[in-house]
């Protein structure tokens, strides 16, 4: 009971950090708040319609192809004309393509919400340690884990992270000294890409379903997230992502059942409670940055 | 008795001819002409507001000149952005050091050394090099934003010197340090600027700091040149006395 409760709630925990270092890392990198990462997604999750007869894997590859392709085209027709602009800027921008790209889906290829079959495998039951735990949420859990580390070994670790980090931080030093933002900026975007489709595979293996406006959710919880952990802070944001899930899992299993309609209350609420605590988010420095 | 490395390769001169930028109406650097060679350390020396980093932005790249000439060797600079300068070896520091706080000491300099083109082998070995000319071995894992100002601007220093420069421009890199520290430092730059044949110009207001440590100075007041010339002698200027000791009655 315990350990079933703990790998559903790490593995949501999991689930939201990724969707919060996708939002976070192209706020560090650019100062660009991406509403249209939600828009990545469904690139990602119409990819596991599309190929919903293929093998589960071979549809995640897709997703991730998708993904990449939508975050690349924004960047390059969206955002990489408005390179010197200001934060506001950026952002209004980023909800045009998200408004774009959600309308383009729904007037052609997604009028309305289609269904995908769950994956035989997925919908499995398996005995860990003598507790009844689905395959979805220990591949949940294994993916995002994967996905997460991944992502902090390239930041840390690797000549392309270094480079990130320090455009992040002053992207006109950076650029000074030789840093190519012609291959740091697309690259923070494919990171985004293959982030938010590993995010889309979970997502439509939860929900079972895939609609235009699918997107909107993991953007808001990424963005959140974010701002809960401190938005100038990869590992603040994957930690605000981790919390927000694990308190979502925790509040479904916790709350009496006609309580559960108003889990978002309460978590928003313990939300708002925080922030007014550490407005610059739980593990943000001194540099806040509020547009 | 010659050495043929010496005299296979010219000296590079780092030239400004008749720069000036204005703001407003106002001249900030009125036809300055000065040069850096390679391997020597010019100091540019004057009051505060006499236009010495303003000479180093036009330098640098960080200021377009609206009049004058800014040549590396052959190579007319004057509409280089900083990032060309920079790849061409002029390389700057900021008196605030800049650096990127949130990535430690090592981190700060294999930027810079990947940016100027290393690929990661060599980047790591021009680093753990610089950081030990610099004495940054004990904080190379320390993230910038916790060292102490002198540290900082060091940091500074030991990226901009990843960047491989052939001509250095600092900005009052020993600034809030005792006169004993701010000798060490430019020293110990000196020091590896002639090992690297490379040029240093130096931004500093404190005449004592300059003194020993460089091989001309350059001294500004109201964006004009005053004197240029050898330590021992631009000290014994009157004009020089004038302006940093005041008029004699």
């Amino acid at each position: 009971m315990i350990l079933e409760f703990l790998i559903s709630a790490v593995g949501l925990g999991a689930l939201y950090a990724l969707l919060t270092i996708g939002v976070a890392l192209l706020f560090g990198v650019l100062g660009l708040m991406n509403f249209a990462y939600g828009e990545i997604i469904l690139a990602g999750a119409f990819a596991m319609y599309l190929f919903r007869d293929q093998p589960w894997l071979v549809a995640l590859l897709m997703a991730i192809v998708f993904a990449v392709v939508v975050a690349l085209l924004s960047e390059r027709l969206a955002f990489h004309p408005l390179r010197n602009a200001d934060p506001v800027t950026l952002m209004i921008a980023s909800f045009a393509v998200s408004l774009a790209i959600q309308s383009l889906a729904r007037m052609t290829v997604l009028p309305r919400t289609r269904g995908v079959a769950p994956e035989d495998f997925l919908a499995h039951r398996v005995d860990l340690l003598g507790a009844d735990v689905s395959v979805l949420d220990l591949l949940t859990l294994a993916l995002c884990g994967t996905m997460l580390v991944a992502v902090a070994w390239m930041m840390g670790r690797t000549s392309l992270g270094i480079q990130l980090r320090a455009a992040a931080e002053d992207f006109q030093m950076a650029s000074s000294l030789g840093v190519r933002a012609n291959l740091v900026i697309p690259s923070a975007f494919v990171t985004v890409g293959v982030l938010a489709a590993v995010g889309s595979a979970v997502l439509v293996a939860r929900q079972g379903a895939v609609s235009a406006d699918m997107g909107l959710q993991p953007m808001l919880i990424g963005v959140v997230g974010a701002v809960l952990g401190g938005m100038s802070s990869l590992k603040g944001a994957a930690l605000g992502g981790f919390l927000l899930g694990a308190a979502t899992a925790l509040l479904e299993s916790l709350l009496p059942t006609d309580l559960i309609a108003f889990r978002d209350a309460f978590l928003f609420s313990a939300l708002i409670a925080v922030l007014v605590v550490r407005p610059q988010g739980l593990l943000s420095g001194a540099k806040v940055r509020v547009s | 008795m010659t050495d043929t490395a010496q005299l296979s390769r010219r000296p590079s001169v780092l030239r400004m001819a008749d720069g000036g930028i204005h703001f407003d109406g106002v001249k900030a650097v009125d036809g300055v002409t000065l040069e850096v060679r390679s391997g020597e350390v010019l100091g540019l020396i004057g009051p505060n507001g006499s236009g010495k980093t303003s000479t180093l932005n036009l330098l640098s790249g960080m200021l377009r000149a609206t009049s004058g000439r800014i040549h590396l060797d052959d190579d007319d600079l004057t509409r280089s952005s900083m990032r060309q300068r920079v790849q061409r070896g002029v390389v700057r520091t900021f008196q605030s050091g800049r650096v990127f706080g949130r990535l430690t000491v090592a981190e700060n300099v294999e930027a810079a050394a990947l940016g100027a083109g290393s690929r990661r082998g060599p980047a790591r070995r021009l680093r753990d090099e610089i950081l030990d000319e610099l004495n940054l071995g004990a904080v190379a894992d320390t993230r910038a934003d916790s060292l102490t100002a002198g540290r900082i601007r060091t940091t500074a220093i030991a990226r901009a010197l990843a960047a491989k420069p052939r001509f250095l421009l600092l900005d009052e890199p020993a600034a809030g340090q005792n006169e004993t520290e701010a000798v060490e430092l430019i020293t110990s730059i000196r020091g590896f600027a002639r090992r690297r044949d490379c040029g240093v110009l130096l931004v500093e207001h404190d005449m004592s700091v300059v003194m020993g440590t460089c091989d001309r100075l350059h001294v500004l007041d109201s964006g004009r040149t005053v004197v240029e010339g050898e330590p021992a002698t631009v000290r014994k200027d009157p004009r020089v006395i004038e302006i940093y000791f005041g008029k004699r009655h």
